[in-house]
């Protein structure tokens, strides 16, 4: 009777702290990376700057696993529970993107087209086609044929109202000292 | 002469427009324009218990709009800690709404490092949106005894807390 309820409470407690995606080694990498990055007063270096100094082949199908597991699992680190996953795990031209669409959106303004916000934001079609994909990947803007030039809207309610308190969810400055590897600060 | 008067005018307009300007610079206090009333809501403390606005009505409330990683914010604590001892007893309520902090859990161990001695609270958007929106830590707000947002102080500046002092006084003299 105790061992089925030791077994019971084990197996419960495991559920609990299982997370629901998992990593490979070499994202687990990262995210360690990451959590001890955390840990240094106002660090909160992103996913892609933290695969660009660990080195090696990361993807952007890494990105998103990792930014998965971040979403999933908020226990991690404080950090996640204050400026939220988003912050850590979109590029800076995602959360531009969708901070402007966002903006848009409330305002009743169209949103830029595609050719607009690579002229904007300085950067090259593919990479405005690239960050629309993956905000659509993570379920924060949707494709949307009537918005014309741009193809896409905000996904959900909560996130027309994203640049919330200071508009901190997409607030990451990246440092760089001499003879360190980058971070990101907020 | 119609001339003469006319660069008056323009010269009186840019003169009152510069004040205006200025004014606005060295003030960095936003009064409200309507007294809209503060949203009501439910929200969890940092020692896991619930308060709701309803426990407010009647009462002053000074809302601190604050980050535990807000140096600015964490400065005007032990301000709000002697206006909630001084005035408490008189019908002032200071509230921590505490945003971008993470869980209860996270913001306790701040609270007590903090000797934050009212209530702290754990806020969220649609408190933040209730209140008319928030674009800088700390903010802070009075509430008038019939629960209508009197007044709206964003960032810290010199003659805050005396002017917050001030408008506590003349709010907790009011009738409920």
């Amino acid at each position: 009777m105790i061992f089925t309820a030791v077994l019971f409470a084990a197996s419960h407690v495991a559920a609990q702290t299982t997370p629901s995606v998992t990593l490979t080694d070499k994202q687990q990498k990262v995210l360690d990376y990451m959590l001890t990055d955390w840990n240094k007063q106002m660090h909160i270096t992103g996913v892609g700057l933290a695969m660009h100094n660990v080195g090696g082949q990361y993807s952007p199908d890494d990105r998103y696993a990792i930014g998965v597991f971040l979403r999933s699992n908020p226990r991690l680190h404080r950090t996640l529970r204050t400026f939220g996953w988003e912050t850590a795990t979109l590029t800076h031209t995602e959360k531009l993107i969708a901070r402007i669409v966002s903006r848009a959106e409330r305002q009743n303004q169209p949103p830029p087209t595609r050719e607009e916000f690579a002229r904007i934001l300085e950067v090259s079609p593919d990479v405005v086609r690239d960050a629309l994909k993956m905000l659509e990947r993570f379920g924060i803007m949707r494709p949307d044929a009537a918005i014309k030039g741009l193809g896409y809207r905000i996904a959900e309610d909560r996130y027309q109202d994203w640049e919330g308190a200071m508009r901190i969810t997409f607030m990451n400055h990246r440092v760089q000292v001499e003879g360190e590897k980058p971070f990101e600060v907020f | 002469m119609v001339r003469f008067r006319a660069c008056r005018l323009v010269a009186s307009l840019l003169a009152v427009s510069f004040v205006v300007t200025a004014a606005s610079r060295v003030l960095p206090v936003v009064f409200a324009q309507a007294l809209q009333h503060a949203p009501a809501f439910d929200l969890e403390t940092v020692d896991g218990a619930r308060l709701s606005s309803k426990v407010l009505e009647g009462k002053v409330v000074l809302v601190d709009f604050w980050a535990t990683w807000c140096q600015p914010c964490i400065e005007e604590i032990p301000r709000w800690n002697e206006l909630h001892t001084r005035y408490q007893a008189k019908g002032l309520v200071v509230l921590g709404m505490t945003i971008r902090s993470g869980w209860a859990s996270d913001i306790k161990p701040d609270a007590e490092r903090l000797k934050i001695v009212y209530p702290v609270v754990v806020g969220n958007d649609d408190v933040e949106k209730g209140f008319g929106g928030i674009w800088g830590f700390p903010t802070t707000f009075l509430v008038n005894r019939k629960g209508q947002i009197y007044k709206k102080y964003t960032g810290t500046y010199p003659l805050k807390q005396a002017q917050i002092e001030a408008d506590i006084q003349r709010l907790l003299a009011e009738k409920p």
